[in-house]
């Protein structure tokens, strides 16, 4: 047998079981979700210091989701204690991953009726690199002001490359907020991005523009049919 | 006469009551395979499936807030099955359209699916109509659709690890990609979410989906299979509310 084949076989299972570690949090969900969230809020919280990044966003949406169980059962004063940790933490977290995923999931699950939620989502809109989930929680939660935070948002992102993978995604917060101020904003760029003389890049994200213009169209008919429904309410 | 055997048999079927009942929990009573989160005699119904492993009863996931989230905004009746309980699940949606059925109304449907709950939420679809359960699916939403086992996969997977070593392109080896045909009256509308960032367990586009989109939400920042239905709660529940809005197909 290799004189080294225990060395091998170590570096061989440490690396297994540092990949495992991200790629089985990125497949499973549940089985690392439910232990934290059966062990309660203190578990939640001891996760949210880890130094490893999927350990925080598990210890962060555990939280949220202890704060939204709370909020349907009457105790909104609690929802809101923990969406004040959770901006705390997002104003200090050094991943962007779980900075995204505090604004679009835990914050949007904790945040119904909540203003500082609402103003912080507004303030992450407008500025910083996690503005499409921000956009997308502010849309989720409605209420006022929400539209005209994500319209100047899409106004004022350059014509870039990154630009307009944002601007995409500013058009799907659009979309779910169901304003019908939106629709204008939609159809103006999906005549863009089908002329022929369009500013829209052949692919966005890994889409084709094609694909892009299809689902845009679609999604702009949903948004009619919702705006047009008198009954239309969310 | 001892009284063992019919002990041991009433623990057994209680421990075995998950899978072996033809029984459906009681409405608004989550159990690991099912859950009736409400029913009415009229509206539409929704049926979603969660992922291989996931228990409905579960309050972190996110497929099952989705389906709390469909009931409070576009009524009528829905439920979670998981895929071992499929044939429950056609009896629940037999029930619910004999009820709408008998007041004269038409029976729509509205189908969502996670990883391996997508191709099940397909083939219901396919089936519901081929049987005449249903008149109409309007609409068949798919999350990072999976449609190959875990022995298959491990098997294709190597063989995918050598396009994305020496091209850098992510092969779908076990994305589901085969939706059943829209034709804007019985399918109404397909719409299929995904993302390519999780190694071997990620969706695709679908050719034939009225939309396909690529999961993003921030820049540069991809999301993984397990969470992607967590990010899509509220994007899904009003893909299925504005489904069933009149207006027609698309």
């Amino acid at each position: 047998m290799n004189r080294n084949a225990g060395g091998i076989f170590l570096v061989a299972a440490l690396a297994l079981v540092g990949c495992g570690r991200r790629m089985l949090y990125e497949w499973r969900d549940e089985p690392y979700m439910r232990p934290v969230c059966a062990a309660g809020e203190a578990a939640a919280r001891e996760r949210m210091g880890s130094r490893f990044a999927d350990d925080r966003d598990i210890g962060c949406r555990v939280l949220s989701v202890i704060g939204r169980e709370a909020a349907k059962s009457g105790d909104a004063a609690k929802a809101r204690e923990i969406a004040k940790a959770l901006i705390a933490h997002c104003e200090h977290e050094r991943s962007p991953a779980v900075r995204s995923t505090i604004l679009a999931v835990c914050l949007r699950n904790v945040g119904e009726g909540d203003e500082r939620v609402h103003e912080y989502l507004k303030k992450k809109t407008a500025f910083g690199g996690e503005s499409a989930s921000a956009a997308y929680a502010l849309a989720a939660l409605g209420g006022e002001g929400a539209f005209e935070a994500i319209a100047a948002r899409y106004r004022a992102v350059g014509e870039h490359e990154l630009g307009f993978e944002l601007r995409y995604e500013l058009l799907g917060a659009l979309w779910l907020l169901g304003d019908p101020r939106g629709m204008a904003i939609m159809e103006a760029a999906l005549a863009d991005m089908e002329g022929p003389l369009t500013s829209w890049p052949e692919r966005i994200h890994h889409m084709r523009r094609e694909d892009c213009a299809a689902a845009l169209g679609s999604r702009l008919d949903t948004l009619r049919r919702a705006s047009a429904t008198a009954s239309d309410k969310r | 006469m001892s009284c063992r055997p019919l002990m041991m048999s009433a623990i057994l079927l209680a421990g075995c009551g998950e899978v072996m009942t033809s029984g459906l929990p009681p409405v608004g009573v989550p159990r690991p395979l099912a859950y009736v989160v409400r029913e009415e005699r009229s509206g539409p119904i929704s049926i979603i499936f969660p992922g291989r492993s996931a228990p409905t009863d579960d309050v972190t996931l996110g497929i099952r807030e989705t389906a709390l989230r469909i009931a409070q905004r576009a009524g009528g009746s829905v439920a979670l099955f998981s895929w071992k309980v499929y044939d429950q699940a056609v009896r629940w949606a037999r029930k619910e359209a004999a009820l709408r059925r008998e007041s004269g109304e038409r029976v729509s449907l509205a189908l969502v699916g996670h990883s391996w709950g997508g191709p099940t939420a397909a083939r219901f679809a396919e089936e519901s109509l081929a049987g005449g359960i249903v008149d109409e699916v309007s609409v068949l939403v798919t999350i990072d659709a999976i449609d190959k086992g875990y022995a298959k996969n491990t098997i294709e997977w190597w063989a995918a690890l050598i396009p994305e070593a020496v091209f850098g392109a992510r092969w779908p080896v076990m994305a589901f990609t085969a939706g059943p045909l829209v034709d804007g009256e019985r399918v109404r509308r397909h719409v299929n979410y995904y993302q390519i960032d999780s190694p071997m367990l990620h969706g695709a586009p679908v050719p034939t989906a009225t939309e396909n989109h690529e999961v993003w939400f921030s820049q540069g920042q991809e999301l993984g299979h397990g969470n992607l239905d967590n990010f899509l709660i509220d994007i899904v529940a009003e893909d299925v509310r504005r489904s069933f809005l009149p207006g027609g197909a698309p």
